[in-house]
């Protein structure tokens, strides 16, 4: 119940948050449902960290982060199947969005979290560990 | 090939429609004595994959989609100001209709708007076959909206054509045009709208 | 009669770019319904155009966007909110092909036999039939366009529900108009 509080107070606080602030706010909530201290390096380490990804038995290209994003993630990346443009992965990258309006890419709660969860499906076949979820955080933040 | 039909069914309507006294025996002879509806289209698909082959053309420049403008004036456009010009001078034909006999009639605004009510509807019908051949696809029904505007648009056109007609041959044998012809007029004018609004 | 005549042309061609915003825009039912939800546009529109609801019938958008097919969208996570997800699926299913009245949807919804639930917009009839001039040379093999269903690369003005020919500019081809074969 409290966590459910604590989330709804953040959902809706996030629209004055600064990215900078969002990302402290995840870190602090990835510790609070338990992980550890987090770590830039790890991060580093499991985002050029290739997965075999098969799928009904047909095996697909392996994946990793930087398949779609790039190896060096404050570079744009590439989507491997639309070909659409990802913007970097650093605090000050903007992207345009479709009304032609910049987007920060940490502005909200909501879209870092589904983002994770999207990603993590993709990548490994499953949603990723508050730990990781926050050694990633670090890691964008050292870039 | 297809461009080359559809230019012919173009050409032959228009002179099909603008000189119906004239010609109508002639066109109709040509239509369908000369036009081979049974093409062989390989040929046109064997261009198409001659064309593939060659280099993609760099003259023309590419725009980004916010600076994308239409072309200034295009058939689509053509075709559509031709249709509300005629529904326009059809309308103004029905308002100033005479109240009684009108012994100048070939220079009341009543006539020379039907008149050119039913030559710009005519051209709108032509410039619409042209401008949306592929379009106008039978398979899909009667009902649907785009083959119903070609019917309607085409009947509007013809009841201009025969309200215009039936008033001339009433005045050149009787020396005046009676009522008669305006249900043609009526029945073109509503034709013409019910085709514009369906596909508006 | 004549400066009737005159006093129109005049008018059309003088308003002729304030004429098109009005005919472009007012009282038109002949593409399909735009779409100005935000949450739709955002959601989907962050990876892919944000087809119109009214490019495929209902029962493909309520099967597009059960929680299953959302987790493996044509090879992709696209996982949602379920409360956003429910809100898109009422968006998508009450503005379906078969429940609009713009002329392109219920040609599109015309074309689809009774019985299948296509999954992809380029599968739908209509639409194949009214692409088959693009061959591989404008679309799979131009860098700029690569596949049908980026329909913004050409359509340039399908933001407004417009996929009238001469809103078409192919990258690196031109207008439709200006194709040399077709």
């Amino acid at each position: 119940m409290k966590k459910a509080m604590i989330l709804a107070a953040t959902l809706f606080l996030t629209p004055i948050l600064a990215q900078a602030d969002v990302i402290q706010e995840r870190l602090d909530s990835y510790k609070a449902e338990g992980a550890g201290n987090f770590s830039a390096e790890a991060g580093k380490k499991m985002w050029t960290q290739v997965i075999p990804f098969e799928k009904k038995g047909e095996m697909m290209k392996d994946r990793s982060c930087a398949t779609c994003h790039n190896a060096v993630p404050n570079t744009p990346g590439k989507h491997a199947k639309t070909g659409k443009v990802i913007a970097p992965m650093t605090l000050g990258s903007v992207s345009i969005n479709r009304k032609g309006v910049e987007e920060q890419r940490f502005s909200t709660v909501k879209k870092v979290e589904k983002w994770f969860k999207r990603n993590c499906k993709w990548t490994y076949g499953r949603i990723c560990t508050p730990q990781e979820k926050g050694d990633f955080l670090m890691f964008f933040k050292s870039l | 090939m297809d461009r080359i039909i559809k230019q012919w069914v173009m050409v032959l309507l228009l002179l099909g429609s603008v000189m119906p006294a004239q010609a109508e025996e002639a066109s109709q002879n040509i239509l369908f004595t000369d036009l081979d509806f049974n093409i062989d289209l390989t040929n046109s698909s064997l261009l198409l994959a001659d064309a593939s082959t060659t280099p993609a053309g760099l003259s023309v420049p590419n725009i980004p989609d916010s600076a994308f403008e239409k072309p200034w004036f295009t058939e689509n456009d053509l075709h559509m100001y031709l249709g509300l010009a005629s529904m326009g001078m059809g309308a103004l034909a029905g308002i100033s209709a005479p109240d009684g006999y009108d012994p100048d009639l070939l220079n009341t605004v009543h006539f020379k708007a039907a008149k050119l009510s039913w030559q710009l509807g005519a051209a709108a019908v032509g410039t619409g076959l042209w401008a949306h051949w592929d379009d106008f696809h039978l398979e899909d029904g009667l009902l649907d909206r785009d083959n119903l505007h070609v019917i309607l648009g085409t009947l509007g056109v013809i009841g201009y054509y025969l309200a215009v007609k039936g008033a001339v041959d009433e005045y050149n044998n009787a020396g005046y045009p009676s009522e008669d012809h305006a249900s043609a007029g009526i029945f073109g004018g509503s034709a013409m709208l019910t085709a514009i609004v369906i596909t508006w | 009669m004549k400066k009737v005549l005159l006093l129109l042309l005049a008018m059309m061609f003088s308003g002729q770019a304030f004429a098109d915003e009005i005919f472009s825009t007012l009282f038109r039912f002949k593409g399909v319904a735009p779409m100005s939800n935000d949450l739709y546009n955002e959601s989907c529109g962050e990876c892919h155009y944000a087809y119109q609801a009214g490019l495929l019938p209902k029962v493909s958008w309520e099967k597009l966007m059960l929680v299953d097919e959302l987790e493996d969208h044509f090879g992709e996570v696209a996982d949602l909110d379920e409360e956003d997800r429910i809100e898109l699926l009422n968006l998508l299913v009450d503005n379906a092909a078969d429940t609009s009245f713009y002329k392109r949807s219920m040609k599109i919804s015309r074309s689809i036999p009774d019985g299948v639930t296509l999954l992809r917009i380029t599968e739908v009839p209509y639409i194949k039939r009214k692409h088959k001039p693009m061959t591989d040379k404008y679309v799979k093999n131009n860098p700029k366009v690569k596949s049908l269903i980026n329909c913004n690369a050409c359509h340039r003005q399908i933001d407004k529900g417009i996929f009238d020919d001469d809103t078409i500019l192919i990258p690196n081809y031109g207008y439709w108009s200006e194709l040399d074969d077709d």
